[in-house]
């Protein structure tokens, strides 16, 4: 069994990134209406986090220590795949209730982890499993040339 | 069809994906401990078929949708 863990390491000591422009404390006074619908500057700051790096996660917590088993799952799966970190942000919607809601919104998705890649939503824990367990995730991964190149994994390790 | 073991809010859930989307296989189960916030759901209805499962996940989502809102979270599992 090939153990990346060295990849896995550094994949989880990732630092989470703050939501580019903080979308916090308004001044105008909003009608529920416009509070309920995705507003210009919080799809504008959404728009770009997705633009970060081709592998953005949406997820509870940060990599290194994720808040909720599905955002832990996923990070696992990315990990496993051999995600490159340097080519993955990750922004923890539990700092921010903006972008908790607001990605919500923006992804017409319920729930959260949502990963994108170059800008397009995947999904969520369940769908990222079954791409995993199908082969579907590391074709995706191969395809957008997001992986850690083949000469810099660490040595196979045999059980 | 609903299976008698399912409570109030199970059966509500197994109702409301049954009138819409037909399944041909259906199971709704409370996985928050009874609290009603966090359902598993696995579905299997032929009008998934030639959709990839995204869009089979937001064909339920769109059908759950206000449920979906209110709780916690959901574990879904699809086929065509």
């Amino acid at each position: 069994m090939i153990l990346r863990t060295g990849i896995q390491a550094a994949f989880r000591q990732t630092a989470a990134r703050p939501l580019a422009t903080k979308v916090l404390a308004r001044s105008t006074r909003l009608t529920p209406l416009q509070i309920r619908l995705l507003s210009t500057e919080t799809k504008a700051a959404i728009d770009k986090a997705v633009s970060t790096s081709p592998v953005v996660l949406f997820m509870k917590g940060t990599p290194d220590t994720p808040q909720c088993g599905y955002s832990r799952a996923t990070i696992q799966i990315l990990g496993v795949q051999g995600v490159d970190p340097a080519k993955f942000t990750a922004f923890n919607v539990l700092e921010d209730e903006e972008l908790r809601s607001g990605i919500k919104e923006y992804s017409d998705w319920p729930t959260i982890p949502q990963l994108y890649v170059e800008k397009d939503f995947v999904g969520g824990c369940d769908i990222l499993l079954s791409m995993h367990q199908d082969g579907s995730l590391a074709k995706l991964l191969e395809e957008k040339n997001v992986l850690v190149p083949a000469e810099d994994m660490p040595p196979a390790k045999e059980k | 069809e609903a299976p008698d073991f399912l409570d109030e809010k199970e059966k509500a859930i197994f109702d409301r994906l049954s009138d819409a989307l037909e399944p041909t296989a259906l199971e709704v189960q409370d996985i928050s401990g009874g609290c009603g916030s966090m359902y598993a759901v696995s579905i299997t209805t032929e009008r998934f078929q030639g959709l990839p499962v995204i869009k089979q996940h937001r064909l339920v989502n769109e059908v759950l949708g206000e449920d979906i809102k209110s709780w916690h979270g959901i574990q879904l599992r699809t086929k065509a």
